[in-house]
């Protein structure tokens, strides 16, 4: 079996693709080993498998990479492919076909669904919106983290993002202190919308609110100016941190010092209602209760240890967070809930079972 | 394929051509960036192939931390007008090489200089420059 990806899965900006995908490879190599993968970095496409490179070629091209991979595909008598989904044009169609036309079964992913308010070049928008409306006639299988029963006329296996809970150090509860630590970490784009937090601490204080809140904002990204300029508009420089990317040692340090983590509030910007961001399994494995403003496919809102909030631009109200919190200090053994609902929820064997099972059929 | 599909192929192949070279270029400028390659593929001295705009633009970048031995190009000479690096040819390099990596720099004819060097070199030695500035490191 070969995992397809043509980015460059071991670079800094790919942590978390590089970990979903390996995840995914974990569970994939239970029946199909050896499951190879591909990475494409400096003009170079890679075949790799446990680490190593087997092969590596020059594609400078869309088509080139296609067609050293088919080549690949040929050489180690591959009859199963999982797709991470790089946009449609006619090479990515002939590259379908062609796996079709060798009795090749694949699967493809769409990382995320809508997307198209996610590409900001106007060319490759274009292309993909034409091509893809042909991937159903090479396609029988795609997988989503929507929870819808076809894209784009391909039926589709729903998907949650997975967490290894091996991977996550158990979340140490904070003595209360009067104050309360919220954390974001997160690449900080348009739809995290953390600046509804900011917005509401804001308002909070404009009231006379009494209770020390901290926002500690770990992560950089292209919104980072513009939570930086809204702390220093409202005056709130003693309230919201910004950290900076942080790993590691460091980041669960962070996490212990903090009682709510935020998840993503801003994905009514992306006209989006419903998702299961990794995030969400990230905080949910660590046992950090957290508020978060969607539909998410691995919660319904009413669990003890999430606060779903609207999914809007509206400010986060303050009050809303103290109240969660002081239900929190209530019951202190939600750390073990969340991690056991994670354990069940969230394993890729659990998630992909669909998918093995069209591999086996 | 048709004579027009063909051609749009042509022209999308020159243009990622185009955008990977100035791509290229630009990582070429970031000095920090060329020193950790270098220390990630254990570079201490090298040739570079290629005598054109990415080959100078490459010894330009990395002379003074690494020992660049010459640039190799057919002709034995520079496509750009720049004085002070030493060129040479194939023949010569042959007649000199003691095991050092060799940067392959032309994009459109890498795949054939590739095949003609690792006739008489260990094509571990041979490194395409995408693939040194940003390609994966086999530890």
């Amino acid at each position: 079996m070969i995992y397809i990806i043509l980015v460059d899965l071991f670079s800094k900006g790919y942590i978390g693709i590089k970990k979903k995908v390996f995840a995914q490879i974990k569970v994939f190599e239970k029946k199909f080993s050896p499951v190879y993968y591909t990475s494409h970095s400096g003009q170079m496409v890679y075949l790799m498998s446990d680490g190593k490179i087997l092969e590596k070629e020059l594609a400078i091209t869309k088509q080139e990479c296609n067609q050293w991979i088919l080549e690949w595909i040929k050489k180690y008598g591959i009859q199963r492919t999982y797709i991470r989904y790089n946009m449609s044009d006619k090479w990515f169609i002939e590259f379908i076909k062609e796996l079709k036309g060798k009795n090749v079964k694949s699967v493809l992913e769409f990382p995320t669904i809508p997307y198209d308010a996610e590409i900001s070049n106007n060319r490759v928008r274009i292309e993909d919106q034409y091509y893809r409306e042909q991937l159903a006639a090479y396609l029988e299988q795609c997988t989503t983290y929507l929870n819808c029963d076809t894209v784009f006329g391909i039926p589709c296996i729903p998907l949650i993002n997975g967490v290894d809970l091996e991977e996550y150090p158990v979340h140490n509860i904070r003595k209360p202190d009067g104050t309360i630590v919220l954390i974001a970490v997160a690449a900080m784009s348009y739809w995290h919308g953390y600046e509804r937090v900011i917005e509401g601490m804001a308002d909070y204080y404009a009231k006379n609110g009494t209770v020390n809140i901290i926002l500690r904002l770990v992560g950089e990204g292209t919104e980072t100016d513009k939570y930086l300029q809204l702390t220093e508009k409202y005056q709130l420089q003693e309230h919201v941190e910004l950290l900076g990317r942080i790993e590691g040692e460091k980041l669960n340090r962070l996490y212990d010092e903090a009682d709510i983590a935020i998840g993503v509030l801003g994905l009514y910007k992306k006209n989006m209602t419903y998702a299961t961001p990794i995030k969400s399994g990230d905080y949910c494995a660590r046992g950090i209760p957290f508020v978060y403003g969607y539909d998410d496919g691995g919660f319904s809102g009413e669990e003890s240890y999430v606060l779903k909030v609207s999914n809007d631009s509206q400010p986060i109200n303050m009050k809303e967070i103290i109240d969660f919190y002081n239900q929190l200090k209530k019951h202190n053994f939600y750390v073990d809930d969340m991690r056991n609902y994670a354990s069940q929820k969230y394993t890729w064997d659990i998630i992909l079972e669909q998918v093995m099972e069209y591999y086996t059929e | 394929m048709n004579f027009e599909e063909e051609l749009f192929d042509l022209y999308v192949k020159d243009y990622r051509i185009e955008s990977s070279c100035y791509n290229m270029m630009g990582r070429m400028l970031e000095t920090e960036w060329m020193k950790e390659r270098l220390e990630l593929f254990h570079i201490q001295s090298l040739y570079i192939y290629g005598g054109g705009y990415l080959g100078v633009q490459l010894y330009n970048a990395i002379h003074t931390m690494v020992d660049v031995k010459a640039v190799v190009d057919k002709n034995g000479g520079l496509s750009v007008n720049v004085k002070g690096i030493r060129a040479i040819s194939f023949d010569d390099l042959m007649e000199e090489y003691a095991g050092e990596k060799i940067i392959i720099t032309p994009v459109k004819y890498y795949q054939r200089i590739k095949d003609d060097l690792s006739k008489r070199i260990d094509e571990k030695q041979l490194l395409f420059l995408g693939e040194f500035l940003e390609g994966m490191v086999e530890q």
